[in-house]
């Protein structure tokens, strides 16, 4: 589904106060779009004008109340609806309905602003109109549907919609503020692609019923959009809570611990970091960090307060927390995390524990944890502060232990986040300042 | 009471699974039936817990669908199928007789419904589907709601009027709403284009119904997340391994008998979980110490009912369950702690995680005792009752102490 065009522009953002490339791009977009309604204009059924209001408004209608996305951003339900019309309907549908009828529900749920009202009419009827043309080329029709005949199209449909829709996106914001344009435009595209497609099946299933059931099945879609709303919007609360609850329990260990204070977030961030850039899957990834985050939940049933004690006891004790924290992550649903927590202070040669694992035995995401955790340690380490070339210092010393203590595949890839700038010291500090999940999420976002 | 509803509801399922067996082995399987049945496993896959119990599936929409397309007997194995292969393949953790039954008994019971409506409006031809579908439809849906409530009563001790009013409702709704869509898929798109567009409406559906079940999973983890957490407070004192886990368990077994709305419950569940884990900050040479503690030591133990609080308080939507918290060891005469209130001042979840604790303290083994029987600590709390507790939260205790 589509990814809005944000809030570009608050409150007082006039056309003469935008950029003069992005009026030139508006004007621009406006003309294409009207030239390529002249072209499609015979194509367009003009004896189904009842029909066609009726999407006109369903579209605008959906258009108004933006479903929030559990990935970031926003679901426009409306794209099935474009789907549905286009394969019925033809592609000029698309720029003297689909266009305007977003516009004027964008315009209604948020503001009126002609420029903006009148750009995003454009960009969202050249994007149907540019899948409509589509889903014709590639042979689509709803008299037989079967797989050849209407899945395919539609996926061609679909996927031109969002490579157009998403371009004409990514130049608006490379024009407003900046923003790079391939890279904006590619990563749009690819975060958006699976939920897009997986609209097919129900936007194919809206097209037969319309034509044997008649335009009322679009009715009962409309109705179920609140209601896929409202879950959204319970399941975003719920996982706000979540995020709350993993905090509580993060300060609580970080309290336990000499390192202290936002130690627990950083590796995650680290680890996550390596973890990306050894190009583990995005489930990979969140798997490596929950288990980073929560590495040392078993220090807080260790009592390293007991002055009794002597130094060997209380090693002996400390080795303990990894065989904790594994039983105690046990209890997630989550799977690999238990692991991971096991295995953190396992060394590459055999030297570590609690099993004495060696290589490739432990887990991959044990020797990233590892690795996460030294570099922090390194890195909050007093003595240290000071120097200039702190990060690389510190990465000397663990590429010294590559091969004995660390993986060096994952001290490489440490190495090279650390280059790119993907791991970046100083914002990392703000985090333990910062503990709050959430903002935590939209910094990374921005 | 438990223990014979399992085992009932287990021998339902074995007898339904091999009846369906049976069938299958005298008439065969016919071409419909095995689509059918395939696409039925694939509707399984899609399976979202309601609160507080019970689950839905889109099974029955193929389970309809079948009574629709094919003979009665094949939408009976159209149905088992389903519901075997559908959690053997996509949900082997939950997968258990006892839910093969739960769930075949109102297969069952739609069946017989179709047959006597057959046989009633027979003689008119024109009538002769969709009277007796709905009949087996309304009669399914009767069935699925009486079950779901006699099991939330059963295994959990749900009132009925709660289960009404939260999953027996949603339940109602959905599966009502899945006959009807059977109809119309039925009506509107097989007569026409045969089975390319059923896959479609089924894959639609799951798309569909795909928030509900991310919701029902993201609750499950934030349950998990919370035990998880709770049990990281209680390995500090291993003599009380699964204390938090365990006063959760009773505090929502005495909740539910005093009849508190289900929300309220989950404030209980919640609260009981996180009651103690403001002892992250006492010293667990505190906890552990068997003797009687010293005044100093008296003071932070008694702290941790505000430090459990005021942890939680910033977690959104918890605000209310740290209230019980906060006032976990007041006492009904005014002498606990911190505030020292009094009576129905003691917010109830409060009360009853109070009662929760101390039964649980009371029978769990301790380095210097064995634990009490529980109808010793069922005497001992009688003992105290409108004196240290809420004497209607002992009497909720007494009434579920058999199913502790």
């Amino acid at each position: 589904m589509a990814r809005e065009v944000g809030n570009a522009g608050g409150s007082g953002f006039f056309m003469e106060v935008l950029p003069k490339s992005l009026q030139l791009y508006i004007i621009g977009i406006i003309v294409a779009a009207a030239s390529t309604l002249w072209v499609l204009l015979p194509s367009i059924p003009l004896d189904s004008t009842s029909e066609l209001t009726l999407f006109l408004v369903l579209i605008a209608i959906a258009s108004m109340f933006p479903i929030p996305d559990p990935r970031g951003g926003f679901i426009t339900a409306a794209a099935i609806l474009f789907y549905v019309m286009i394969s019925l309907y033809g592609p000029g549908t698309g720029l003297i309905v689909a266009g305007p009828g977003y516009a004027v529900g964008a315009a209604i749920s948020r503001r009126w602003i002609p420029w903006r009202t009148l750009s995003n009419g454009a960009q969202m009827g050249l994007s149907v109109a540019a899948a409509g043309v589509a889903f014709r080329l590639g042979g689509g029709s709803l008299s037989n549907p079967d797989f050849r005949s209407l899945l395919l199209p539609l996926a061609a449909a679909v996927l031109t919609f969002q490579l157009v829709n998403n371009l004409l996106v990514a130049i608006y914001f490379n024009r407003l503020r900046g923003m790079p344009l391939i890279p904006t435009w590619l990563s749009d595209v690819k975060e958006l692609l699976v939920s897009n497609l997986l609209s097919i099946p129900t936007a194919a299933l809206l097209a037969i019923l319309y034509k044997t059931a008649g335009p009322a099945v679009l009715l009962a879609y409309l109705v179920y959009l609140p209601l896929q709303r409202r879950a959204h919007v319970l399941y975003l609360q719920q996982k706000r809570i979540y995020d709350q609850a993993i905090n509580s329990l993060v300060l609580a260990i970080d309290a336990n611990f000499p390192q202290g204070k936002g130690h627990s977030r950083r590796v995650a961030s680290i680890a996550a970091a390596i973890a990306r850039q050894m190009r583990l899957s995005d489930r990979e990834v969140e798997t490596i960090e929950l288990a980073a985050l929560l590495h040392d939940v078993g220090l807080i049933g260790i009592d390293m307060s007991n002055e009794n004690d002597t130094l060997s006891d209380l090693s002996g004790r400390f080795k303990e927390h990894t065989l904790i924290g594994a039983e105690l992550v046990r209890e997630l649903p989550q799977r690999g995390v238990a692991n991971i927590v096991k295995y953190h202070h396992e060394k590459l040669d055999g030297t570590g524990y609690p099993d004495g694992l060696k290589g490739s035995e432990i887990p991959l995401g044990a020797r990233i944890v590892a690795v996460a955790e030294v570099f922090d340690s390194r890195l909050s380490d007093e003595s240290l502060r000071e120097s200039p070339q702190l990060a690389e210092v510190a990465l000397k010393q663990i590429r010294s232990e590559a091969g004995k203590s660390f993986d060096p595949r994952v001290v490489d890839a440490l190495a090279s986040a650390v280059m790119s700038g993907a791991i970046d010291w100083m914002s990392l500090q703000r985090v333990d300042e910062d503990s709050d999940p959430l903002r935590r999420g939209a910094a990374q976002t921005q | 009471m438990t223990s014979f509803y399992s085992l009932l509801m287990q021998a339902f399922g074995i007898f339904s699974v091999l009846a369906s067996a049976m069938l299958v082995f005298i008439h065969g399987m016919g071409r419909d039936t095995a689509l059918l049945s395939l696409i039925g496993v694939a509707a399984g896959w899609l399976r979202f817990s309601l609160a507080p119990a019970g689950y839905l599936t889109l099974s029955p929409v193929v389970f309809f669908l079948s009574l629709l397309i094919g003979a009665p007997w094949d939408a009976l194995v159209v149905g088992i199928v389903s519901i075997v292969l559908g959690t053997v393949v996509f949900h082997r953790s939950q997968a258990t007789m006892r839910e093969v039954g739960e769930e075949s008994v109102p297969l069952l019971v739609a069946l017989i419904a179709y047959y006597f409506a057959g046989a009633i409006i027979s003689r008119d031809p024109s009538q002769q589907v969709l009277f007796p579908y709905l009949a087996a439809a309304i009669a399914y849906v009767g069935a699925r709601f009486v079950v779901g409530m006699t099991s939330a009563y059963a295994r959990e001790g749900i009132a009925p009027t709660s289960y009404l009013s939260d999953a027996g409702k949603d339940g109602v709704v959905n599966l009502a709403l899945h006959a009807f869509i059977a109809l119309a898929l039925r009506h509107f798109l097989f007569d026409e284009y045969g089975y390319f567009p059923l896959v479609l409406a089924i894959v639609a559906l799951l798309e569909l119904y795909h928030p509900w079940k991310l919701l029902s999973e993201q609750d499950a983890i934030l349950f998990a997340n919370l035990a998880m957490i709770a049990q990281a407070i209680d390995v500090k004192d291993p003599y009380t391994a699964r204390h938090s886990r365990n006063v959760a368990r009773i505090a929502v077994r005495i909740a539910r008998a005093m009849k508190l709305p289900e929300s309220e419950v989950r404030k209980v569940r919640i609260g009981a979980l996180m009651h103690d884990i403001g002892k992250i900050g006492v010293s667990t040479g505190i906890i552990r110490k068997p003797a009687r503690l010293d005044p100093d030591e008296e003071r932070s133990m008694r702290a941790h009912p505000v430090i459990s609080a005021d942890i939680i308080q910033p977690i959104e939507l918890l605000e209310k369950t740290a209230e019980i918290v906060r006032h976990h060891h007041e006492h009904w005469d005014g002498s606990g702690y911190p505030k020292g209130l009094r009576g129905e001042e003691i917010p109830v979840g409060a009360r009853v995680v109070l009662v929760a604790d101390a039964f649980d303290a009371m029978t769990t083994d301790r380095p210097y005792r064995r634990g009490r029987s529980k109808q010793e600590a069922l005497a001992v709390l009688k003992e105290h009752a409108g004196k240290q507790f809420d004497a209607g939260v002992v009497r909720a205790l007494e009434t579920v102490i058999d199913a502790l």
